[in-house]
């Protein structure tokens, strides 16, 4: 019978990753965001005019940032791993999750960005 | 185990067909056959498809002149809340999921759903609970709140009728239909697909399903939640969203939209597996992009929980978060257009000819893009405030919603409606009819955009004349009753093609997907043999495919012991791994939704004493479905055909009902880290904290509590490792049970001793459904357990048909998983407070 080599289901996952990267950051910057300004985050300053609020969020947006591009690059490697073109489905199942996690990291940076410039709590 | 088998072509029919078929008369009620079930559902929605109608038709009659009298603001608002509410829960949900459970098994190459009888008893809830609504609207007492039921609007301060409860558990017992549904579809396309379709020769229409159904179970239970919580607030008082105890009435906003947006593309998006389907069968060349366009599917599906918030724009949320989900909103508009864009490709390289299904989806293509724009320009925060609660947005969701669903679902129905019949369509009627739905429509809903910018708020049962929205309102009520003409002309072709169709025999359209490689109508058992699928599942030949299988030369081309036989598969290659036998017709499914249904009526008429009788009778009629199924000795590697072997799927590893079970919890989490985020955000949010009085618990209590609830789970692991290795299970089943005995019975002594009472503050109340939420699931564990010893005891279960024990073992993990964080919640709520209250 023609079937496509064996492929355990967990790596159906990999489709995913990109945007459960982005799914958790989504998440934990808007709670963070909630509980920063419920606990006055925003009027303690760290450093001059940087804010524990903002530092928080920054950072979590760039580790947010770090997990896509960590997903991304795994994916490329999958990707270049399998090899080949065409209807097989290593190459396409891999394939397609570089290209979800690419789309992930992007829509990371463009939904989350605005922590970089926006106040936070008004 | 002796075994018949017949591979005669006349007789394996006729064999297969009297395994598989459903009598007539009062036998039906028993069907469980996906064929018959989906073609009902498909009906049922249309028919509230047109109560939702006349109801449009009604709104539209009120408002076409100022200050009309037909009916008064009472009537008015159970008219326009019953419009929505009909329109979203019982029209587009049930009809995506008729259509699916009709075309699945068939797309996919397998004889029936994963789950048949579940299928049954979904449709039934769905009928019950629809009726229910449409009974209470007939009596005067409909909901009246708006679809979205906004507290405190909806609480029971402002609305003390039945009004609201109607709403409440009539849709959460739609709900059940829903998330059975989802389960059902999810299953299906990862288990039982034709040997050799991997994941990347599924057909397009399949990825979408189960994207779709995917979203169903992730997005339907924080409505389930929040009914829940809001009918226990109505029932008992317990103040969840009640501003002056604790609550918020913005937490119902939150739980509702994170259901709500996420709609709409539960909506959209099997529609746009239709239109990605029919337009490379009219296109005549493969759709373009296939792997970009699920790629851009899975991202919708993930991008469209990120949006729920655009529907709160106005509440006083900081703008920082407001770009968040500004943001989403417009990003979400990227992976639609990959869309839209690879069907214009696919039209743009093919050779494009014209039918009656391509008109509905250019309708598709003009309506929805125009709705796309106007969602765009919502998305931007300044201009939401601007046309919020206005006209405009009424016009956006029925560009969004009947572009995005109607438009293309006429345009499946003309396509597979042949499939059903037999017969091929009259175009003399479908085409004027199109016009008239098309132009009524623009009427109808452009105008609305200009009522909205002159800003005409919506639910408004009438308005003053010379305020510039008079002949606005009358060319859209004028159009609303073209759109109607058009709808009536459309039923009519239905029943034309029905009565004087031209018979054809197989795939009228050109089609190259599985379906078409039956006879039409399609016969109970669907396919004689099962396919092998060499090349990806919309690339086929059903002619060549159709014959060879009717003459019974693919997979189970033969009849076994009365079995209602189908193929599991890897979930990723296609490979066989199992042969289901499928439980046949059966009253059960109807007897038990008719047990749910009471219960749900015992507590629509506050007869809560009384409703433990229909729960425990539901619970003895659930564990009565088990009566014909499992397997009393092993029977080893079964023939497939084509010298291929398989277990019966009781002997697999991963049977469907085991993930349906995976499923079902996935749901049931979501679930739960709902209510958590509701804990957190009254918290954070809500006025009224901290509470007076903290749960008071010590340490020992909850720790004792942990203990038992994970010992429940480790005795339940041991009895399926100690029957793996031909042991006994039955003694740690028991323990498992009576660790859970012991659990609930220190649940409710924690509720009954240490919590405040639950209705003093929104604090109290979460607290109280937190350990209530873990009792429910130890109660049940208590049931999975004896079950599972019962099996043991009466020879289900051996070291090889361990499945009732996997299933049961789940269920347990999930409990002690749940339960753990549940009393660590309880335990560490009083300290967040204390910091609150010192921050403060």
């Amino acid at each position: 019978m023609i079937v496509s080599d064996n492929v355990p289901a967990s790596r159906m996952m990999w489709l995913l990753a990109g945007f459960i990267v982005w799914s958790v950051a989504f998440v934990a910057l808007y709670s963070v965001l909630s509980i920063g300004c419920a606990f006055g985050w925003d009027d303690m300053a760290l450093a001059g005019a940087l804010s524990v609020q903002r530092t928080v969020l920054v950072g979590l947006l760039l580790v947010s940032l770090a997990a896509g591009w960590w997903v991304v690059r795994v994916a490329a490697k999958r990707r270049r791993a399998a090899g080949g073109t065409g209807l097989h489905l290593r190459p396409f199942m891999e394939t397609a999750a570089w290209m979800a996690a690419w789309a992930a990291l992007g829509s990371t940076l463009f939904s989350l960005g605005p922590v970089l410039f926006l106040t936070a709590c008004n | 185990m002796s075994e018949t088998r017949n591979t005669d072509a006349v007789r394996l029919h006729r064999e297969l067909d009297e395994i598989w078929h459903t009598p007539r008369g009062l036998q039906r009620l028993a069907a469980v056959n996906h064929t018959i079930l989906g073609r009902r559902f498909i009906i049922a929605a249309f028919v509230f498809f047109s109560i939702g109608g006349i109801l449009s038709m009604l709104i539209r009659a009120q408002l076409a002149t100022p200050n009309t009298a037909f009916v008064g603001p009472e009537v008015y608002n159970q008219i326009f809340t019953m419009h929505g509410t009909v329109m979203m829960f019982l029209f587009a949900i049930p009809m995506f999921e008729g259509f699916a459970i009709y075309l699945l098994p068939k797309l996919l190459g397998a004889r029936d759903l994963a789950f048949p009888r579940l299928t049954a008893l979904g449709f039934y809830c769905y009928i019950f609970g629809g009726s229910i609504l449409i009974v209470a609207m007939l009596a005067g007492v409909a909901p009246d709140s708006g679809w979205f039921m906004y507290t405190p609007l909806s609480s029971s301060a402002y609305t003390p009728g039945i009004n609201a409860d109607v709403w409440l558990l009539g849709i959460t017992f739609v709900e059940i239909s829903a998330i059975s549904a989802a389960i059902e579809i999810t299953v299906t396309i990862l288990k039982m697909r034709a040997p050799g379709m991997s994941l990347d020769r599924m057909p397009i229409f399949a990825w979408y399903l189960l994207v779709t159904a995917g979203m169903m179970l992730i997005g339907f239970p924080p409505l389930i939640l929040g009914s829940i919580l809001l009918e226990l607030e109505r029932a008992f008082d317990l103040p969840f969203f009640d501003p002056t105890r604790g609550g918020d009435s913005l937490l119902w906003q939150h739980l509702f939209w994170l259901f709500g947006h996420p709609e709409v593309y539960i909506i959209f998006l099997p529609a746009a597996g239709a239109v990605s389907t029919i337009i490379p069968v009219f296109a005549q060349r493969e759709l373009m992009g296939y792997r970009a366009v699920i790629v851009a599917i899975i991202a919708v599906a993930f991008l469209s929980f990120g949006l729920w918030v655009h529907h709160m724009f106005t509440v006083g949320i900081p703008h920082l978060a407001l770009a968040f989900f500004s943001a989403a909103s417009a990003l979400v508009a990227i992976p639609t257009a990959v869309q839209i864009f690879a069907w214009l490709a696919t039209l743009a390289h093919g050779r494009p000819r014209f039918d009656v299904p391509m008109l509905y989806i250019f309708g598709f293509l003009f309506v929805f893009v125009l709705g796309g724009l106007t969602g765009v320009m919502l998305a931007m925060v300044p201009f939401n405030w601007q046309v919020h609660d206005s006209y405009f947005v009424v016009a956006h969701l029925h560009y969004v919603l009947v572009g995005g669903f109607v438009f293309p679902m006429l345009a499946a129905a003309y396509y597979w409606l042949p499939h059903v019949t037999g017969r091929l369509t009259m175009h003399k009627i479908s085409v004027p009819a199109f016009w008239l739905i098309f132009v009524g429509f623009n009427m109808t809903f452009f105008m609305m955009h200009l009522t909205g910018l002159r800003g005409m708020p919506r639910r408004v049962h009438t308005y003053p004349s010379g305020v510039g929205w008079d002949w606005l309102n009358l060319v859209s009520s004028i159009g609303g009753f073209i759109l109607t003409m058009g709808f009536a002309l459309i039923l009519i072709d239905v029943i034309l093609q029905f009565r004087f169709g031209k018979p054809y025999r197989r795939n009228p359209w050109g089609a190259r997907t599985l379906e078409w490689a039956q006879p039409n109508p399609p016969p109970s058992y669907n396919f004689a043999s099962l396919p092998l699928v060499d090349r990806r599942g919309d690339m086929l030949d059903p002619h060549e495919i159709g014959n060879e299988l009717a003459a019974g030369n693919g997979y189970l081309g033969f009849t076994r012991n009365g079995w209602q036989e189908t193929l599991g598969v890897d979930m990723t290659t296609g490979r066989p791994d199992q042969t289901i036998v499928l439980p046949n017709r059966t009253f059960l499914p109807l007897y038990t939704a008719i047990a749910i249904g009471t219960f749900v009526l015992c507590l629509l008429f506050k007869f809560y004493w009384l409703s433990l009788l229909p729960l425990a009778i539901t619970l003895v009629l659930c564990l009565a479905w088990t009566k014909v199924t499992g397997l009393r000795h092993d029977h080893g590697e079964l023939d497939i055909g084509n010298g291929m072997h398989a277990p019966p799927h009781y002997e697999a590893d991963g049977p469907p009902s085991w993930w349906g079970m995976v499923f079902l919890l996935a749901c049931n989490g979501t679930l739960y880290a709902s209510l958590i985020f509701a804990v957190f955000f009254l918290w954070l949010v809500a006025p009224g904290w901290p509470p007076a009085e903290l749960v008071k618990t010590g340490l020992v209590l909850p720790l004792m509590t942990a203990i038992a609830v994970i010992g429940a789970a480790l005795l339940s692991r041991m009895a399926v490792a100690a029957n793996a290795r031909g042991g006994g299970a039955l003694p740690l089943l028991l323990a498992s049970a009576g660790a859970h005995v012991v659990t609930v019975g220190l649940l409710v002594y924690l509720i009954a001793t240490a919590l405040p009472e639950p209705t003093s503050h929104a604090y109290a109340a979460t607290a109280f459904v937190t350990l209530a939420y873990t009792a429910l699931h130890c109660a049940l564990g208590i049931v999975f357990a004896l079950f599972g010893a019962w099996r043991a005891m009466t020879g289900f279960v051996s070291a090889r048909r361990s499945l009732d024990l996997r299933i049961g073992k789940l269920w347990h993990d999930y409990t002690a998983l749940t339960g753990v964080v549940g009393i660590a919640l309880i335990l560490v709520m009083p300290l967040v407070v204390a910091i609150q209250g010192a921050g403060q």
